[in-house]
C-alpha cells in the first residue's frame, strides 16, 4: 500500500534507532551494577518499556490505528495541536540526544581533532533529504542497514570471543538490586522510540502489538548478548571505559586487521542517519495529524536546524550531556509523552464521543 | 478539428486541381489530417510532390492498370525495386483484371489478384504517405478514392551481430539490430507462443518512430501494461531517435541516480524479462530495448548465470555486488583513510602508502579526482574513436598516465592501483557505469572533506536513494528489501533449474 511500511520494516527502523543507544551506552558514573547483573538491568528495562508502550499500543488497537495527535484532534483542535507540538519537541530532542552522543564519542574517544559541527550539519542535512524521500524509503533502507548491522555485530562478537574470560563475571546481585532497578528505569526512560508507536502506527501495515513485541524481544536479546560478550571480554577494564562497545571493538582482532572500531563507526553513522530521518518523519506526521494540514515545504530542513540547535546547546561536554539526558526533567518528559499524552488523548476522545451521543439523544 | 493543409477545387470537368495552401508552422503542422485520397491521379501526385518538395529520392513510376492510369510512389533506397517489379508491377500490368459492377479496382487487386499479405488499402493521404515513408510502394489509380500499399521494403540495414555491450561466454551470440522488425523476429524465435503480444505504437509527431510494445498476456499485469501505454501515448516529443528519448518518460518524476527502466541489447535477456511479467519496448533505429520495471538485482544478473553451475553463478553475483561497491566508494574510502584515519590500515601498508604519497605534489583528494578525470577522458576517447585509434588511445593512456606519471613522481603508485581496481570493477557492472562514475566523484569529495563519517553518510544516502525508487509500485531494492521469500530462488543465490520449479518468479510478486 502506498506510503505504508510493513511490520518488519517498522521493526527494523525502531531496532536500528534503539541500537544507536546501545552503541553509545554510557554507564552512569555513580552506578555500581556488576557485569552479571546487567541481565536484570535488561529485564527491568523490558518491563518499564512494556509499561511505557501500553498506552500507545492500546490507542492503536482500540481506536483503529489512529495516531495519538489525530486522536487528540478528533476531540478538540487545540488538544490536537498541543499534542502534535509535544511530540514534535520530543522527536527533535530524541534526534538531538542521539546525535550528541555520537559527536561526544567522536570528540572524546575517536578523533578529537574532527570538525564536529560540519559532520553533524552534513548528517542532519542528509537526514532531512532522507526524510523527504518518504516513509517507504526509510523503511526499506532500514532493512538494509539492519542486515549490515547484524553481520557486523556477529563479526565483532566472533572476532572478540577468543578474549572471553568467565572470571570477569561476579556472583549475581552482589551489590543488591537497587542500582540494577535504577539503571533499568534510566535506560527505559531514554527509550524515545516508544513514541514512534504513538505516531507512526497508522503508516504500518500489520499488528501494532506484534511489532512492539518483536522490537522489545529482539532488542533485549541483542543487548543481553552484547553486554554478556562485552563484560566477558573487557571485564573490569571495560567498566572503567565510557563507551563499552567501542572498547570491545578495539580489543577484537582478526589476523593483521586490528581496528574494528571503524566498522562500529560506519554502522553507527548509518544508524544515526536512519534515526534522525525517522524522527523528522515522525515529527512531520505528528504535525499533519495534529494540525490537520500538510507539513510546510521546508519542514524537514527546519527540523534539522532545530536538532542542530539543541545539539549545539547539549553536547558541549560529556558531563553536561549526561546530566541533561539523564536528568529528572528529561525522564519526566519521557513518561509524560509515553504515558500521559496518549492516555489523555484517549480519555478526551472517549468523553467527546459520549458527549456527542448524549447530545444526540 | 485541424484542417488539411491542402485544398482541392473540383472543376466542372471533374478533374481535381491541386492548389496548395501555405503550410502551417509548428506542432499544428504535425497533426494528422483525415483528407481522403483524391480520385484524380494528378491531385494525388501533386500532394505527394508538394509534401516531399526538394527530396531527390521520391520516385513516381507511372503505369497502366488495365485501362486506368496509375502511378507507383516510393522512396528510392527504402524499397526493393526488383522485388516490386517482379512480384507486383509485372503481374499487375501483364495480367487481365476483371472487375464486377460496383467493385472498385483496388479492392479487386487486394482481395483477388494478390492473395498474399503485405497489401493494404489506404483511404487517406496521410496513411498513404506514412506507408511511403516506411518504405512501402503505394499505387494510386486514377478515378479511385483509395490507394494500395505494397510492403516491399528493401532498405539497407545492419545484420544480426553479437551484442557489443553485453558480451557473454556460453549464451546466444545474437544481439538486437537497429531494425525493429528484425528485433521482433529475434524475439518471436525465442518465445514461440501466441501469448506474446507485440503491439506497434508510433511516437514522435515528426519522426513517427515505430515502437514495439511487447509483453506476455498470461504474465504481465494488465494495469501495468495500461499504465505504461498511457505514458508512451503522452510522450510529447517530435523526434524519437533512440531508446534514451523514451526512458525519462517511463521513469518517475522525482530525481534519483537510479532509473526505473533498464536497457538490453540481448534478445534472450529481453525474452526472459518478459517471462517474468515485465514489459519490453523495442525502438526502431536502435539495438537497445527498454525493460520496465527494472530492479537493482537485475544489474547483477547476466545470461551466463543461467548457463553455469549454480555455485559459480552465486559466487559471480556476490562478486558483482562487491565490484559495484568498490567501483562506487573505493577511491573515496582510500582518500578518507589516507587523510583522516591512517591508523585503520595495517601499519606496513600504511607506511608504504605514506611514503609514496609524500613524494607527489598533489593532495590525495586532488590526486584522486585528477586521475579519475583522466580515466574518464581516456574511456570516453576510446569509446568515441574508431576502433583502430581507440587501441592507440588505450596504450597512450596506460603508458603515459600509468607509467610515466608515476616515474615522474606526479602520481603515487598506490593511488594508481586504486584507480585501476575501480575502473576494472566498474566494467564488471558496466550497466551501472553512469551512476557509479558520478557517485565516485561525490565520494572522493565527501571523503576528502569529512573522512569515514562522510563516506558512511554518502553510503546511507545511496541506500536511501535506491530505496526511494519504486518503479510502478515495485520497490527497486526488491527482493532484498522488502524481502520476498519466493524470489530468493533467483536473487543473490541461484537455485538449479531442477529446483527452480517449472515457472520463474513473476515481477508482480514483488509488489508491496
Amino acid at each position: 500500500m502506498k506510503g505504508k511500511i510493513s511490520v518488519f520494516q517498522f521493526f527494523a527502523i525502531v531496532f536500528v534507532c534503539r541500537i544507536t543507544e546501545f552503541f553509545t551506552y554510557i554507564a552512569p558514573r555513580e552506578s555500581t551494577v556488576l557485569p552479571t547483573d546487567r541481565v536484570f538491568v535488561v529485564i527491568f528495562f523490558l518491563v518499564f518499556c512494556v509499561l511505557a508502550l501500553i498506552p500507545s499500543v492500546t490507542v492503536a488497537n482500540r481506536f483503529g490505528k489512529i495516531s495519538v495527535p489525530a486522536l487528540a484532534k478528533s476531540s478538540s483542535d487545540t488538544l490536537g495541536k498541543i499534542t502534535a507540538c509535544i511530540y514534535i519537541a520530543a522527536f527533535i530532542w530524541s534526534a538531538a540526544e542521539s546525535v550528541s552522543r555520537f559527536e561526544l564519542f567522536i570528540s572524546t574517544v575517536m578523533f578529537p581533532d574532527t570538525d564536529i559541527n560540519m559532520i553533524t550539519a552534513l548528517l542532519l542535512l542528509a537526514a532531512a533529504f532522507a526524510a523527504a524521500k518518504g516513509t517507504e524509503s526509510v523503511g526499506r533502507s532500514s532493512v538494509t542497514v539492519c542486515a549490515v548491522l547484524a553481520f557486523s555485530f556477529i563479526f565483532i562478537i566472533l572476532t572478540s570471543v577468543s578474549e572471553f574470560d568467565a572470571v570477569n563475571f561476579s556472583p549475581m546481585l552482589y551489590n543488591g538490586i537497587g542500582d540494577t532497578l535504577r539503571d533499568g528505569f534510566s535506560s527505559a526512560s531514554r527509550t524515545w522510540e516508544v513514541l514512534f508507536f504513538a505516531t507512526m502506527l497508522p503508516h504500518v501495515n500489520g499488528s501494532a502489538t506484534k511489532s512492539a513485541a518483536a522490537w522489545l524481544t529482539v532488542f533485549s536479546a541483542v543487548t543481553l548478548i552484547g553486554f554478556f560478550v562485552i563484560d566477558g571480554v573487557t571485564g573490569q577494564y571495560g567498566d572503567r571505559q565510557m563507551f563499552k562497545l567501542y572498547t570491545l571493538t578495539v580489543l577484537a582482532k582478526l589476523g593483521i586487521l586490528e581496528r574494528f572500531d571503524d566498522v562500529l563507526i560506519g554502522i553507527w553513522v548509518l544508524c544515526e542517519l536512519i534515526k534522525s530521518s525517522f524522527c523528522m518523519l515522525a515529527a512531520s506526521k505528528s504535525f499533519e495529524d495534529g494540525f490537520g494540514k500538510k507539513a510546510p515545504k521546508y519542514f524537514y530542513l527546519t527540523a534539522s536546524g532545530a536538532v542542530f540547535a539543541v545539539f549545539t546547546a547539549a553536547a558541549r561536554s560529556v558531563g553536561q550531556f549526561t546530566e541533561i539526558a539523564g536528568s529528572v526533567p528529561a525522564k519526566t518528559a519521557f513518561y509524560i509523552c509515553a504515558l500521559l499524552v496518549p492516555s489523555a488523548a484517549a480519555t478526551a476522545s472517549t468523553l467527546s464521543k459520549r458527549k456527542a451521543v448524549t447530545d444526540l439523544a | 478539428m485541424f484542417s488539411s493543409p491542402f485544398k482541392y477545387n473540383r472543376k466542372k470537368t471533374g478533374n481535381t486541381i491541386f492548389k496548395p495552401k501555405e503550410f502551417p508552422k509548428g506542432r499544428k503542422a504535425l497533426k494528422k489530417s483525415k483528407a481522403p485520397v483524391p480520385a484524380s491521379l494528378d491531385a494525388c501526385i501533386g500532394i505527394i510532390k508538394e509534401k516531399f518538395e526538394g527530396s531527390f529520392d521520391l520516385l513516381v513510376r507511372k503505369c497502366k492498370i488495365q485501362s486506368a492510369d496509375g502511378a507507383f510512389v516510393l522512396l528510392d533506397g527504402m524499397c526493393d525495386e526488383l522485388k516490386l517489379i517482379q512480384s507486383v508491377i509485372t503481374p499487375l500490368t501483364e495480367k487481365q483484371i476483371f472487375t464486377e459492377p460496383g467493385e472498385s479496382l483496388p479492392s479487386k487487386i487486394k482481395n483477388v489478384f494478390f492473395k498474399g499479405s503485405g497489401i493494404t488499402e489506404k483511404n487517406t493521404m496521410d496513411d498513404a504517405l506514412s506507408d511511403i515513408l516506411s518504405g512501402c510502394a503505394v499505387l494510386f489509380i486514377d478515378g479511385e478514392t483509395s490507394a494500395l500499399s505494397f510492403s516491399a521494403q528493401g532498405y539497407v540495414k545492419k545484420s544480426v551481430s553479437e551484442p557489443q555491450t553485453e558480451q557473454n561466454e556460453r549464451g546466444s551470440r545474437e544481439g538486437f539490430t537497429d531494425n525493429f522488425k528484425d528485433n521482433a523476429t529475434l524475439l518471436r524465435r525465442r518465445l514461440r507462443t501466441s501469448d506474446l503480444v507485440i503491439e506497434q505504437i508510433k511516437v514522435g509527431s515528426l519522426s513517427n518512430t515505430p515502437l514495439l510494445f511487447c509483453y506476455l498476456k498470461s504474465k504481465a499485469d494488465t494495469a501495468l501494461v495500461e499504465k505504461i501505454k498511457k505514458r508512451i501515448d503522452k510522450i510529447p516529443l517530435e523526434t524519437v531517435l533512440g531508446a534514451g528519448y523514451i526512458r525519462p518518460f517511463l521513469d518517475k518524476k522525482n530525481f534519483s541516480m537510479f532509473s526505473d527502466t533498464g536497457l538490453t541489447e540481448r534478445p534472450d535477456t529481453f525474452a526472459s524479462m518478459l517471462c517474468e511479467g515485465r514489459i519490453g519496448i523495442i525502438t526502431d533505429g536502435t539495438p537497445f530495448a527498454i525493460i520496465v520495471p527494472y530492479l537493482l538485482a537485475d544489474y547483477f544478473h547476466v545470461p551466463d548465470d543461467y548457463l553455469t553451475p549454480v555455485y559459480y553463478a552465486t559466487f559471480m553475483r556476490c562478486l558483482r555486488i562487491f565490484c559495484f561497491i568498490i567501483a562506487a566508494i573505493l577511491p573515496g574510502l582510500f582518500v578518507a583513510l589516507c587523510l583522516f584515519h591512517p591508523g585503520v590500515m595495517p601499519s606496513d601498508i600504511m607506511y608504504e602508502i605514506a611514503s609514496a604519497e609524500s613524494k607527489t605534489p598533489f593532495p590525495v583528494a586532488a590526486e584522486a579526482i585528477i586521475i579519475h578525470l583522466i580515466y574518464e577522458i581516456v574511456r570516453e576517447a576510446g569509446l568515441r574513436m574508431p576502433v583502430a585509434i581507440g587501441h592507440a588511445v588505450s596504450i597512450v593512456g596506460a603508458l603515459v598516465i600509468g607509467d610515466a606519471a608515476v616515474t615522474a613522481g606526479l602520481i603515487a603508485a598506490p593511488m594508481l592501483i586504486v584507480v585501476a581496481l575501480t575502473a576494472i570493477s566498474s566494467s564488471v557492472v558496466s550497466r551501472l557505469h553512469e551512476t557509479v562514475a558520478v557517485m565516485r566523484f561525490g565520494f572522493i569529495v565527501i571523503g576528502g572533506l569529512t573522512g569515514l563519517y562522510g563516506i558512511m553518510i554518502g553510503l546511507g544516502l545511496m541506500i536511501l536513494d535506491m530505496s526511494s525508487v519504486s518503479p510502478y509500485g515495485i520497490p527497486f531494492t526488491a527482493p532484498f528489501s522488502p524481502f520476498v521469500r519466493s524470489a530468493q530462488k533467483d536473487n543473490l543465490l541461484r537455485r538449479s533449474w531442477r529446483r527452480m520449479g517449472k515457472s520463474v518468479i513473476n515481477i508482480d510478486e514483488m509488489r508491496v
